[in-house]
C-alpha cells in the first residue's frame, strides 16, 4: 500500500521539527555544540552584581582572617570552596608557625571583566592594590615597613546550590592599572 | 458488544505504545542525534563535549525509551524481524552513553632516564580503565620511543602512536631545571625538578610550603644542554608576591626567610593520551539491524 500524502508529510515534517527544537535548545543550553564558546553565554546583570559582591565579601573576610591570625569565626561566610579556605589557612599557618601575623589591607579593587565560562561558572579579573604589614604575633609589634602590592587576579567562580557565587580558584595575572575603570553595574 | 473497562484501557495502552514506539516517533527522535554526531564528524570536533552534554544525553534517553516501546509493541504483535531491528537500534542508541562512560583522556610526562610516564592529569568516564602506557623512553634527539606497543614506535613532536587501548601523541619536549629551597641554616627544605612547559604553563606547589612557584624561561641557552641560562622565578604567598626575579644558574634569592636557587636539570616530554575502545555495542547493533532487515526481506519474498 502506498503511503498517504499526510503520512509522507508527517515523515518529513516531524523529524525536521525535532531537529529544529534540538538545535535551538543546543544554542541556548549548550552553545559549545553549535560552535560557540562557553564565554558567548551571557551573564545577567544580577549575576554580574552577585559575582562582584562575592569577591568584595571574600576580600573583606580574607583581610579579617589574616588580621586575626586565623580566627575561624568568619569561615562559613567566606564565599570560597573548601580547597581555597584550606589554602588561606595554610598561608596563615605558615606565618603563625614563625610567630608572625600579616596585616593585609585592601587599598583598591577595580573589576576589569566578569565573563561566564559555563552555565553556572564565571571568571572575573580584578586589579587590586594591597598593603602589607608584618607584626610579631605576641605583642603586635611591627616587624616590617608597610609594603604595597599592585596587580591583577583572575578568579574562577561557580554558583553554589544555595545560589551564592563562590571562589573556586584564583591566580595572579599581569595587568596594568586601568586609566579609566570600566563601568560596572552594581 | 460493549468493551469492558479493562479491555478498553488495555486498548488505549496498546495504541499509546504503538504510537510512541512507532518508526515515525523513533525517526523523529533519532534524526537530531544523527545530525549532532554527523556535525561533530564533519567539523572534526572532539566528541567528548557532545557526549557529555545534558541535552544530547536527555535526547538519547528519550530515543532509547521510544525504541523500548517499539520493542514492546513488536513483541506483543510477534513481529520478530522488527524486534531484531529495534534491538539493534537500541544498542546503537546506547553506544554514545557507553562511550562516555569508558572515555579516557590524559596528559602524562616522562623525564630523561625515567622508564614509565607519570600522569599529570586524567579525565575518565565512570567505568573507564586507565591505559597502561608501558615503557616510554625519551631520546637525546628530542623524540620518544614507545616500547609498550610490541615493536618500538618512535614519535617526533606532534606524531601519534598506539599502545594497547590508547593513542599517545607527543606534544612537547621541554626542559626541567632542578630547584632547591633552603632554610636560613642551610638545610634543604625542598628540592626537585620543575617541568617548564610552553603548552601547559602553570605553577608548582610543594607539600611543606604554602607558596606557589612560577618558573619561566628568561633567556635562551648559554648552557651546554641548550637550556636557558636565566629563569624568571615568581613566588606567591596568598595575595602577596614575595619574589619576582630573574635568576642565573646557582644564584640564590631570599623569599619569606627561605633561599631558592636552580641548576642543571633534565629533559622531559609531554604526552597526550586518548583511550581507544572498540564500539562493540554499536557493532552488535548494526549486526542485529542487518539481520532483522534481511529476515523482513526474506519473509516478504516468501509471501509473494
Amino acid at each position: 500500500m502506498a503511503p498517504s500524502r499526510a503520512g509522507l508529510r508527517a515523515w518529513v515534517l516531524l523529524p525536521l521539527a525535532s531537529c529544529a527544537v534540538f538545535w535551538s535548545a543546543a544554542a541556548v543550553l549548550a552553545p559549545e555544540l553549535v560552535g560557540r564558546r562557553s564565554a558567548d553565554r551571557r551573564l545577567s546583570d544580577a549575576d554580574r552584581r552577585d559575582v562582584l559582591a562575592s569577591l568584595d565579601a571574600a576580600r573583606r573576610i580574607y583581610s579579617d582572617l589574616f588580621a586575626s591570625g586565623g580566627a575561624p569565626a568568619l569561615l562559613d561566610e567566606f564565599p570560597a570552596t573548601r580547597a581555597i579556605k584550606h589554602r588561606v589557612f595554610r598561608d596563615i599557618g605558615f606565618l603563625r608557625d614563625r610567630g608572625l601575623v600579616e596585616v593585609n589591607d585592601l587599598a583598591e579593587a577595580i573589576p576589569l571583566s566578569v565573563e561566564p565560562t559555563g552555565r553556572d561558572t564565571a571568571e572575573a579579573v580584578v586589579y587590586e592594590e594591597w598593603n602589607f604589614l608584618v607584626q610579631r604575633a605576641s605583642d603586635r609589634a611591627p616587624l616590617s615597613d608597610l609594603k604595597g602590592m599592585a596587580g591583577g587576579f583572575r578568579y574562577g567562580l561557580s554558583r553554589a546550590p544555595d545560589g551564592r557565587w563562590v571562589i573556586t580558584s584564583w591566580e595572579p595575572v599581569e595587568v596594568a592599572r586601568p586609566a579609566t575603570p570600566p563601568e560596572f553595574k552594581y | 458488544m460493549a468493551q469492558t473497562p479493562r479491555a478498553w484501557s488495555h486498548g488505549i495502552a496498546r495504541r499509546a505504545v504503538a504510537t510512541l514506539g512507532s518508526p515515525l516517533a523513533i525517526a523523529t527522535l533519532g534524526l537530531p542525534i544523527l545530525t549532532a554526531l554527523a556535525h561533530s564528524a564533519v567539523v572534526k570536533r572532539d566528541l567528548g563535549p557532545l557526549l557529555a552534554a545534558g541535552l544530547f544525553r536527555s535526547w538519547g534517553a528519550a530515543l532509547a525509551a521510544a525504541i523500548l516501546l517499539g520493542l514492546l509493541d513488536a513483541s506483543w504483535s510477534r513481529r520478530w524481524a522488527r524486534l531484531a531491528v529495534l534491538g539493534g537500534l537500541l544498542a546503537l542508541a546506547l553506544q554514545p552513553e557507553l562511550s562516555r562512560l569508558v572515555r579516557f583522556e590524559g596528559g602524562a610526562s616522562v623525564g630523561e632516564g625515567e622508564e614509565a610516564p607519570r600522569w599529570r592529569w586524567t579525565k575518565a568516564g565512570a567505568i573507564a580503565a586507565t591505559p597502561e602506557l608501558g615503557q616510554v623512553e625519551l631520546e637525546p634527539e628530542g623524540s620518544v620511543l614507545l616500547l609498550g606497543a610490541g615493536a618500538p614506535v618512535r614519535l617526533a613532536v606532534g606524531a601519534s602512536g598506539h599502545v594497547p587501548g590508547a593513542t599517545i601523541t607527543l606534544r612537547e619536549v621541554g626542559w626541567a631545571p632542578a630547584f632547591r629551597i633552603r632554610a636560613p641554616d642551610g638545610t634543604v627544605v625542598e628540592e626537585g625538578l620543575v617541568e617548564l612547559s610552553q603548552r601547559e604553563p602553570g605553577f608548582i606547589e610543594l607539600a611543606s610550603l604554602p607558596h606557589r612557584f612560577y618558573f619561566s624561561e628568561a633567556g635562551k641557552g648559554a648552557g651546554a644542554d641548550g637550556a636557558p641560562d636565566r629563569l624568571r622565578v615568581r613566588v606567591q604567598r596568598g595575595k602577596r608576591k614575595v619574589l619576582d626575579a630573574e635568576l642565573a644558574r646557582g644564584e640564590e634569592r631570599v623569599f619569606d626567610g627561605l633561599r631558592i636557587s636552580w641548576d642543571d636539570g633534565a629533559s622531559w616530554a609531554l604526552l597526550e593520551v586518548a583511550g581507544r575502545s572498540i564500539p562493540y555495542l554499536a557493532l552488535a547493533g548494526l549486526a542485529l539491524v542487518a539481520e532483522g532487515a534481511l529476515a523482513a526481506w526474506l519473509a516478504r519474498r516468501r509471501s509473494r
